[in-house]
């Protein structure tokens, strides 16, 4: 995606600006046609309020990552309230894989899927992952490849506790379901913590930082959101976007 | 319900020699004979009952009566049997539109993933032209889902009837409970208390139950025939379509005809039409019920649900009270107590709404402090992989557990626990 020229036409937003204006808007919400998310990853987080999120998203990243790893069969252990189900399963009719939910609490049963069912690939979020890595390894069962949500304001996004040997690939979210930074097949393949802006995003540069807007068809458009993290740019991707990586 | 010809097309299309199946393997098909064909009734009710341990000994694959394409998802049984997990392939869903008679869908619904997947209730909005919104109840996050449906503006609840009460507190502490205006509950067999409190907490929802199972493709194997309105039975069922329901003696394997107050196993025959991904034909589902009509204004017989055959555990909320796991916790305590016990649990009604409380009956070999003995067992006692019992008191979803000596309680040498509705 194309960097915008510096607008003064608004002021950069902050975080807590966003999530204002977002309760302001949520009594819209019931008559609207989106997908109503949460704005944390964090269920206890008293701040939290509800995005309306495009309902004409598809999680693409996660459909191409499925498509270039050849999964065969999704194993969701991500939080119920993250409301992702739906968009799952719409990628996963999109390349015929199929998915099962995981109680993130019976990792039993989850290994017992990965080793019995069809179920190749790990969709989960960054401490879950590390946690169901650890309890796998106890039972030498290895997901072929992982796929990791992981959030905005996390403060790092590798995950050492995963095999070298699976391939993983990364999401990282502003909101649950409302991704900001994804990885295509040529990043995933050499295994780096790189990433592109995803499409449902453009960006500019503000004073040494990066501002976002959202691109499309969005009931409540975000417009340059001071992200909360340094990103630098890390040259052209052989795929023809531009990479970054956290600083 | 199916018609016998269709049930003779369906035993001939699951025993084809054209693919491995488990149905030829229970019926003693040898691989270079052709399709069973049945020609009678009585052929009919000799086929031996598919079980769970079948299905559980057969590869995933073997058990794909369709392409790998068509299966829409996978879920699993939830290991209350104490049996390994069953891998279930579902494709999509059917035969729901009663649901328009109760309720109008115009506003975004909370929903499980039980008995409808939330993706099967949006398809189903879609279906008949409404807005396909619906708002995934996270029972591990019941205040975060609760913010979310307020927003949403959710008018209508599908879930777990022991997940009420944790979203009827949170409901009431946002103010939208009185919003609610269908409450479609599945799992255990809704108590009296528990209906009381949907009643006081929901005043406007017309509140149904609805009997499924995880083997089963297609959801419901009890369509509810008609709203709860606090007559008993609470809840009363009636088959659909696409299945045939039979009434077997549990101890012979008879079939018993299903005049009203008739009492049995259920058999459940499943086949939603193309594409089916496991047919279910003549399965154990480990139930007994009762007869209460012979002819409901469905045009069949009408049933409530007495409970399990042969109950060793009784679902809570946030997990499962089991014997092997009440037995185990027993053992680690050779010196005091024998494996012997019977657990009786009763509801009680609290601030919080119904809450379970469990005594244990023990059998003592020396004078032991039962206060401080059930104190152990609850710290003990696993209700999931990674919660205790002791957890679920603290964080008020559970009464405290005592001990009292075992003495002959319930005379049923089969049922450990018993659960008093």
């Amino acid at each position: 995606m194309p960097a915008m020229k510096e607008s003064d036409a608004q002021s950069p937003v902050t975080h807590e600006e966003l999530l204002s204006r977002i309760k302001d808007f949520e009594h819209r919400i019931p008559a609207l046609q989106c997908r109503a998310v949460p704005t944390s990853f964090n269920p206890e987080d008293t701040a939290l309020c509800v995005f309306p999120a495009s309902s004409a998203w598809k999680w693409s990243s996660l459909e191409k990552f499925l498509k270039s790893t050849g999964s065969r069969g999704v194993l969701s252990r991500v939080p119920l309230f993250w409301q992702l189900e739906s968009p799952l399963h719409a990628v996963c009719v999109e390349t015929h894989a199929i998915f099962f939910l995981n109680d993130v609490a019976n990792m039993p049963l989850g290994a017992a899927a990965l080793r019995g069912m069809y179920m190749d690939t790990v969709l989960t979020d960054s401490k879950d992952a590390a946690a169901f890595a650890t309890f796998l390894g106890t039972s030498n069962t290895k997901p072929r490849t992982w796929f990791i949500v992981h959030s905005v304001f996390e403060d790092s996004w590798a995950i050492p506790e995963l095999s070298s040997a699976s391939i993983i690939g990364h999401d990282v979210h502003l909101f649950p379901g409302v991704p900001l930074l994804e990885q295509c097949e040529v990043i995933v393949e050499k295994r780096r913590l790189l990433f592109h802006f995803a499409d449902t995003f453009t960006y500019e540069q503000s004073n040494n930082s990066l501002l976002v807007t959202s691109t499309g068809d969005t009931p409540l458009p975000i417009e340059r959101y001071r992200l909360p993290l340094k990103l630098q740019e890390h040259g052209q991707c052989s795929c023809g976007k531009t990479l970054f990586a956290r600083t | 319900m199916l018609k016998f010809e269709e049930l003779q097309s369906l035993v001939a299309m699951c025993t084809s020699p054209e693919r491995p199946s488990p149905y030829r393997t229970l019926y003693g098909i040898q691989p270079n004979q052709p399709a069973r064909q049945i020609v009678s009734r009585a052929e009919w009710e000799a086929l031996p009952f598919m079980t769970k341990d079948l299905m559980i000994a057969t590869p995933f694959e073997e058990r794909l009566f369709a392409a790998r394409s068509a299966v829409d998802h996978v879920r699993a049984t939830s290991g209350t049997s104490g049996k390994p997990p069953l891998f279930c392939p579902r494709t999509h869903v059917r035969g729901m539109d009663y649901r328009f008679d109760l309720h109008d869908f115009k506003n975004a619904f909370l929903a499980f993933t039980v008995p409808l997947m939330p993706h099967w209730h949006e398809k189903f909005m879609e279906e008949h032209g409404c807005m396909p919104r619906v708002v995934v109840h996270d029972p591990k996050n019941t205040a975060a889902s609760v913010r979310i449906a307020k927003a949403a503006g959710v008018d209508g609840i599908s879930v777990f009837v022991y997940h009420i009460i944790t979203i009827g507190e949170e409901m009431k502490k946002v103010g939208m409970n009185g919003n609610i205006r269908l409450l479609e509950v599945t799992g255990e067999t809704c108590s009296r208390m528990q209906f009381e409190y949907m009643r006081a907490t929901f005043p406007n929802a017309k509140i149904v139950q609805s009997y499924n199972s995880s083997e089963v493709e297609d959801a419901h194997i009890g369509m509810p025939c008609h709203p709860m309105t606090g007559e008993d039975p609470l809840a009363v069922y009636h088959g659909k379509k696409t299945h045939l329901l039979e009434l077997i003696d549990p101890d012979t394997g008879a079939v018993v005809a299903p005049t009203a107050g008739a009492e049995g196993d259920l058999l459940i025959t499943a086949y939603p039409g193309e594409p089916s991904v496991f047919p279910l034909i003549r399965y154990r589902i480990g139930d007994t019920v009762r007869i209460v009509e012979d002819n409901c204004p469905h045009g069949t017989w009408s049933f409530t649900v007495l409970g399990r055959t042969e109950m060793d555990f009784v679902k809570i909320s946030g997990g499962v009270l089991r014997a092997d796991e009440v037995a185990r916790v027993l053992r680690l305590y050779p010196g005091l107590v024998s494996d012997r016990f019977e657990l009786h649990c009763t509801e009680r009604n609290t601030p919080q709404g119904p809450l379970i409380e469990p005594v244990l009956y023990i059998e003592v070999k020396r004078d032991i402090d039962m206060d401080s003995f059930a104190a152990d067992v609850s710290r003990t006692l696993r209700v999931a992989p990674e919660y205790s019992y002791d957890q679920g008191v603290s964080s008020g979803r559970y009464l405290p557990l005592t001990c009292k000596l075992l003495t002959p309680i319930s005379g049923s040498k089969n049922k450990r626990i018993v659960m008093h509705l």
